[in-house]
């Protein structure tokens, strides 16, 4: 059996005595008297409609993760940080889970890889604790909930790329996250299902930002994974990036080239939740036309509840190209070998 | 058979021409106060022209383009040979987004000026009634004004408002237009207090001007997940400058949500899809053009949109589409006969160019 790696499996801080053991006195006071379960921003982004189950240990994610077509995982533990407002805290919160994906996680299944939770919007702080591991440590992506208070290309939060870059690891933008603004231009909408479907659109505006601030020249090395943010309107998207930037590039003259050639270099995708036709046929004919199949990586978003056709579509690839959404394109990415 | 020009933007020549179609009260407060939160909107002053204009498009008075109606004839309708042009009002941006019964007045007054000194002189042109959406009641006065007046063709809102389009708050205005037979035309541009993003504000103009395409696509599916459709079926949506290959990726990651969640929205009566492949059109400028032919087509063809791409100029912005190369070059014939003419004469119910011009 050829290797597979899922590039997206979620675990789950069962509850903050999980991680407690790595908080300070002072916080562990400060959330007895409050009686807090931690931040709210789990909820809001995973409701209960589409998550099966919490894997909330090790034991939990073997079986709900290595058990089936996948024999190694990556590890994405969203535990909404990025809401909370006060420094210390979020950096410490941060600190504290991914101590807790090392020893609960990574220090005990090497077939196990996980992403470096960290407090986005105090870019400082969060390089710190980007320094504080390496890749030895099982880390090998720095995790940013794709709704933040700026766009991602924003100077401000070059001191994260410039520390991931430093340490070897991607950066992993995931569908989800609290900002407090709403998802949309036009405000806010007025069900989950819009949100999830504006989503789409707020991972399109990060890409055009980390384009337009010149990200992509700054960090020559830095790989960039997009995850659960659905592939299809990728093309629609580098099409309108290359006109406007004809268009526009004094503007911007740091970026030499077609936007589309950076990204497609530099940027992935993870295969689900797929949003693509449901008739497999026309599924892999729209990837090929449009030239997608190179960008993805294969992920299975347990335990969120999308249904098993990503895994269909695939197994309709012919067996060099499946091989290289199952494993090989993050091999490579990864640097898993 | 000539062209339909579905985005054409005309300009007041100075804002002193507004004057003698506002009373005297908002006359006094438009000197006195004038229009206010309009900031945000400097992005363009970092890399366009004035008034974001071809540099060959003031006319020789020296006012603003597309403000002196014999130069639009001549450097526009008279050049390509168009049938009928489509009035966007380059004021209905600022104008809308003032707050209250000052919008109102504005507003009311752009469109009796549109009607005065440009559909009345020259046959070839139409106009859309600029609305204020989130001016809900001055929007239905304008509706009730101009709506019956077969030179206004549709109702032109902003693409950046208060809340997205589906919002219930919103409905009496569609409900308006559709008794009457208009569509919604949304054009980018609007200033809603939101960041221009779900992912926050931008740095660049290329940033704004690319990204339009995110808040239509919150607009499109707010619009199909909120039963609008259902409730008037009659309405008709008119997306202005901000792309359409963009559709069919949304439309099929509606329908996956929609399969998954539906329970949220349990009212809905059909797939998120169909709502979109029914009500929507869209203009070509700027258009998308991928190398590859086969890209593009797929996108058309996926959701039968030849049907529904309408040709547009974007005059007398720099970024106009000249209709001898606006289109990719792969189209074929047919194709282009119904993006330069057919679509837009069968929504907008225009008759024969001989006829209007009789």
């Amino acid at each position: 059996m050829s290797p597979v790696f899922d590039c997206d499996v979620h675990c789950d801080v069962p509850g903050l005595e999980a991680i407690a053991p790595y908080l300070s006195r002072h916080w562990r006071d400060r959330f007895g008297e409050n009686r807090w379960a931690g931040p709210a921003g789990i909820g809001h982004v995973y409701p209960p409609a589409v998550v099966s189950e919490r894997l909330g240990d090790l034991e939990a994610v073997r079986a709900a993760a290595l058990s089936g077509p996948a024999d190694r995982a990556l590890l994405n533990c969203y535990y909404g940080v990025e809401m909370i407002r006060h420094p210390d805290l979020t950096a410490e919160l941060s600190a504290a889970v991914n101590s807790w994906l090392r020893e609960e996680f990574l220090a005990a299944d090497d077939r196990l890889r996980a992403s470096l939770v960290v407090p986005v919007e105090y870019p400082e702080a969060a390089a710190a604790e980007i320094r504080r591991w390496s890749r030895e440590d099982g880390f090998v992506q720095v995790l940013m909930p794709v709704v933040s208070q700026t766009t991602y290309g924003n100077r401000r939060y070059w001191p994260i790329y410039r520390a991931a870059a430093e340490r070897g690891f991607a950066i992993g933008l995931h569908f989800g996250g609290v900002s407090g603004a709403p998802p949309t231009a036009s405000g806010w909408p007025d069900s989950y299902i819009e949100e999830v479907a504006a989503n789409a659109s707020v991972f399109q505006g990060q890409l055009l930002s980390l384009v337009a601030e010149g990200f992509f020249q700054e960090f020559p090395g830095l790989r960039l994974t997009l995850m659960e943010s659905g592939v299809t309107w990728l093309p629609t998207i580098l099409w309108r990036f290359d006109k406007m930037w004809k268009s526009y590039r004094r503007e911007i003259p740091w970026v030499k080239r077609l936007p589309s050639i950076d990204l497609r270099e530099r940027v992935r995708l993870t295969t689900q939740p797929l949003d693509l036709p449901t008739d497999p046929g026309r599924a892999l004919e729209f990837l090929e036309t449009m030239e997608l199949e190179p960008l993805l990586l294969y992920s299975s978003d347990r335990p969120h509840l999308h249904g098993a056709d990503c895994e269909v579509l695939i197994e309709r690839m012919p067996a060099e190209r499946r091989a290289k959404v199952l494993y090989e394109n993050a091999e490579q990415w990864y640097g898993l070998a | 058979m000539g062209l339909i020009d579905c985005d054409i933007h005309h300009m007041l020549p100075s804002q002193a021409q507004i004057m003698p179609y506002l009373d005297e009260r908002w006359r006094r407060y438009h000197e006195r106060f004038g229009m206010r939160g309009l900031l945000e909107t400097q992005y363009w002053v970092t890399t366009t022209h004035v008034a974001a204009a071809r540099v060959d498009s003031f006319p020789p008075n020296g006012l603003m383009p597309g403000s002196d109606l014999p130069f639009l004839r001549e450097q526009l309708l008279d050049e390509w040979g168009i049938d009928y042009g489509v009035l966007n009002v380059s004021e209905v941006f600022q104008f809308s987004a003032q707050k209250g019964d000052y919008g109102a007045a504005l507003t009311r007054a752009i469109n009796d000026w549109t009607l005065a000194e440009w559909l009345e002189p020259e046959p070839r042109l139409r106009s859309s009634i600029a609305a204020t959406v989130d001016n809900v009641e001055a929007a239905l006065g304008e509706i009730e004004r101009h709506g019956e007046d077969p030179r206004f063709v549709q109702v032109l809102i902003t693409l950046r408002n208060e809340a997205p389009m589906g919002d219930r708050r919103y409905w009496p205005i569609y409900r308006a237009a559709a008794e009457r037979g208009l569509p919604i035309a949304v054009h980018v541009g609007g200033i809603a207090g939101h960041p221009p993003s779900g992912a926050g504000w931008h740095s660049f103009y290329f940033e704004m001007h690319t990204g339009h395409v995110q808040p239509y696509q919150a607009h499109a599916a707010s619009l199909a997940l909120n039963g609008v459709f259902d409730e008037i079926p009659e309405l008709k949506i008119v997306f202005v400058e901000g792309g359409f290959s963009w559709m069919v990726p949304l439309s099929w990651r509606l329908d996956r949500l929609w399969g998954v969640l539906r329970e949220e929205v349990p009212d809905l009566r059909r797939a998120p899809s169909e709502y979109l492949r029914e009500h929507f059109w869209f203009t070509t400028q700027p258009i998308e053009e991928p190398d590859d032919e086969a890209q593009f087509e797929y996108m058309v063809e996926a959701l039968g949109l030849e049907e529904r791409l309408m040709f547009a100029t974007d005059y007398p912005h720099w970024d106009f589409d000249a209709p001898d190369r606006a289109l990719p070059r792969y189209l074929s014939a047919a194709a282009k006969a119904k993006i330069f003419n057919a679509n837009a004469r069968s929504l907008y119910d225009l008759p024969a160019a001989a006829e209007a011009l009789a």
